[in-house]
């Protein structure tokens, strides 16, 4: 009984939190679909209203949001297939080219500037940018970041675990080169690996905000953060207008994570599962 | 020339393929990380508006950002938002990990898919969510105070020097203890049942338990997840830059150290300052996570 009880009280305690947790979001929702003056009336709504259609005009109306959405998709996604190529290929070398001179200290290196932290270099970074010429274009949410440190040592523990020793040298044996060998077996054997890396690194991009703020100018250019914080200093108090895009920009991805929790739940925590 | 067997020149050729997979990265890496950080440290110790050359002026940047009240000011908010973001992540993570570990037995897979529906939402999306939620005038906040009040709550929330950092705490609690849950989840089901069996045996109760059993065996996890939750609460920046929007609150109050180091650059032009800033950061970050590691070794 007294078992049943604190089960009973725990599972209610959960419950109770769980809801507060998720309160902001519905907030969101039910915000996105009313008019301004329903959200500054006394009380404010608690149901979803009917203003959907015209909140989303005023949206486009104020920014180009569609411009700024699409801007967020290919940058996440260029970013991230570059560092899936990037990494997965130096990890290959790493866990399979052992007797390599300089193999050790240079994953030495790559082990250690995990832990740097991207703030450090920020000034003489934005100097090659704007040497590079790269101001206020994409490049610089797309190329350097391709280098990802704890992408490479995520895939070399990967490698090593998936891709036995024996294997290529049978791969050898056969004939194939060391390029085909990457391609047609490595990658292959490594897919959730590559997977979990992907999730991670396109909500690195997608949510990334410092960056884009530091490089971009034009609103044409603005990633979806970037252009939703623009619309609340610019225009006072959109709420309707700002809830209405982040509900846009965040419920693909809710419905992604639903449908794919368990790879979403790895690749998120990645990060955190060093052996 | 030929090369003998077993020289090094000898084993690089055998191992060509190794040179050309690490070179992507390595060129990447070493232009658009490595120099960076290095630069840094150099031009930390001159005077630039990024405008012609850097002008060397050895010190003065370090003793100048130590004489700056707002820099100390900057300091002193990213150890506040840090230490009780930390605090209050960690152990509703934990509680709410150790609950749902021992008491529960459905739904164990839904909690963990709930709690991480904030981690999402991108930084600046979140501080914007929590400054409507509790903006003056259409705030829920505000709002469901007025129920208890007598004529209706109008309370400045942003506008508060007091509340700018508990908001970004909150902010910060709110998106990130999904995750330490998660990490806990995992960590307490490998501990057997039957060490909380002896233990009970033994007459402990659950604190003891928890003390005795749990917390030692979980100590490495835990390690993960305080330097996980110091890297990036010492760099915060989206959450108070767009709760303040980018000014940093009234009074300074809620600048943090990688917020004042965007303002010295790219809104005052001192870029000679902000590099010996952004220095001090690193050093920091540096200096907290090895002192976490060695505490929670020690304690093992």
């Amino acid at each position: 009984m007294e078992k049943f009880v604190s089960k009973y009280i725990t599972f209610l305690f959960v419950t109770i939190l769980m809801l507060i947790f998720i309160f902001p979001l519905i907030w969101m929702l039910i915000l996105s679909t009313n008019s301004r003056t329903e959200i500054y009336s006394f009380p404010p709504p608690l149901l979803p209203g009917t203003e959907l259609v015209n909140n989303f005009q005023n949206l486009i109306a104020q920014i180009p949001f569609f411009m700024n959405l699409w801007n967020s998709v290919y940058i996440a996604v260029a970013n991230s297939a570059l560092i899936l190529f990037v990494c997965s290929f130096a990890a290959y070398g790493f866990a399979r080219f052992t007797n390599a001179p300089g193999n050790r200290w240079i994953f030495a290196m790559v082990i250690a500037a995990i832990m740097i932290p991207p703030l450090a270099g920020i000034i003489p970074w934005f100097m090659q940018m704007r040497w590079l010429g790269w101001i206020d274009t994409h490049w610089p949410l797309i190329i350097p970041a391709a280098a990802y440190p704890f992408g490479v040592f995520w895939m070399y523990q990967y490698i090593k675990q998936a891709v036995p020793n024996e294997l290529y040298e049978a791969c050898k044996m056969d004939g194939a080169s060391d390029f085909r060998i990457y391609i047609q077996m490595v990658i292959p054997l490594i897919r959730p690996g590559l997977g979990a890396l992907a999730i991670l690194s396109f909500l690195n991009s997608w949510q990334n905000f410092q960056l884009p703020l530091i490089v971009l100018n034009s609103t044409e250019k603005f990633t979806i953060p970037l252009a939703l914080t623009n619309l609340t200093s610019q225009f006072g108090t959109d709420v309707a207008g700002i809830m209405l895009g982040t509900s846009i920009s965040v419920v693909p991805i809710f419905i992604a994570f639903i449908l794919a929790s368990r790879h979403f739940i790895e690749g998120l925590t990645s990060g955190s599962v060093k052996s | 020339m030929k090369v003998a067997k077993g020289s090094i020149v000898y084993r690089m050729k055998q191992n060509k393929m190794f040179y050309i997979s690490v070179a992507p990265f390595l060129m990447i890496f070493l232009m658009f990380s490595l120099f960076p950080i290095v630069a840094s440290f150099f031009l930390g110790f001159t005077k630039w508006n990024g405008v012609g050359l850097p002008e060397f002026n050895g010190i003065d940047n370090y003793i100048q950002l130590f004489k700056d009240p707002i820099f100390i000011k900057s300091i002193y908010n990213t150890i506040y938002i840090w230490f009780f973001s930390t605090l209050f992540t960690l152990g509703l993570a934990f509680i709410l990990a150790y609950l749902v570990n021992h008491y529960i037995d459905r739904a164990k897979g839904f909690f963990r898919v709930v709690f991480l529906f904030p981690l999402l939402v991108a930084p600046a999306l979140t501080a914007i969510m929590i400054s409507v939620i509790f903006s003056t005038n259409a705030g829920i906040v505000n709002s469901i105070i007025s129920l208890f009040t007598e004529g209706v709550f109008t309370y400045e929330w942003l506008r508060s020097q007091f509340w700018v950092k508990p908001l970004i705490v909150l902010i910060i609690v709110w998106r990130w203890t999904g995750y330490h849950f998660i990490l806990y989840i995992a960590g307490l089901q490998t501990i057997s049942k039957e060490l909380y069996d002896a233990a009970e045996i033994d007459g402990a109760n659950v604190f003891q338990k928890i003390m005795n059993v749990t917390l030692p065996l979980m100590t490495p996890i835990l390690l993960v997840s305080v330097i996980t939750a110091t890297v990036g609460g010492i760099q915060i920046f989206d959450e108070p830059y767009v709760l303040t929007q980018g000014t940093g609150g009234i009074n300074n109050s809620g600048v943090s150290m990688g917020m004042y180091l965007y303002q010295t650059a790219f809104e005052y032009f001192n870029f000679g300052l902000a590099a010996a800033q952004s220095f001090v950061l690193f050093l920091m970050i540096l200096g907290i996570t090895l002192v976490n590691a060695r505490l929670l070794r020690n304690r093992t």
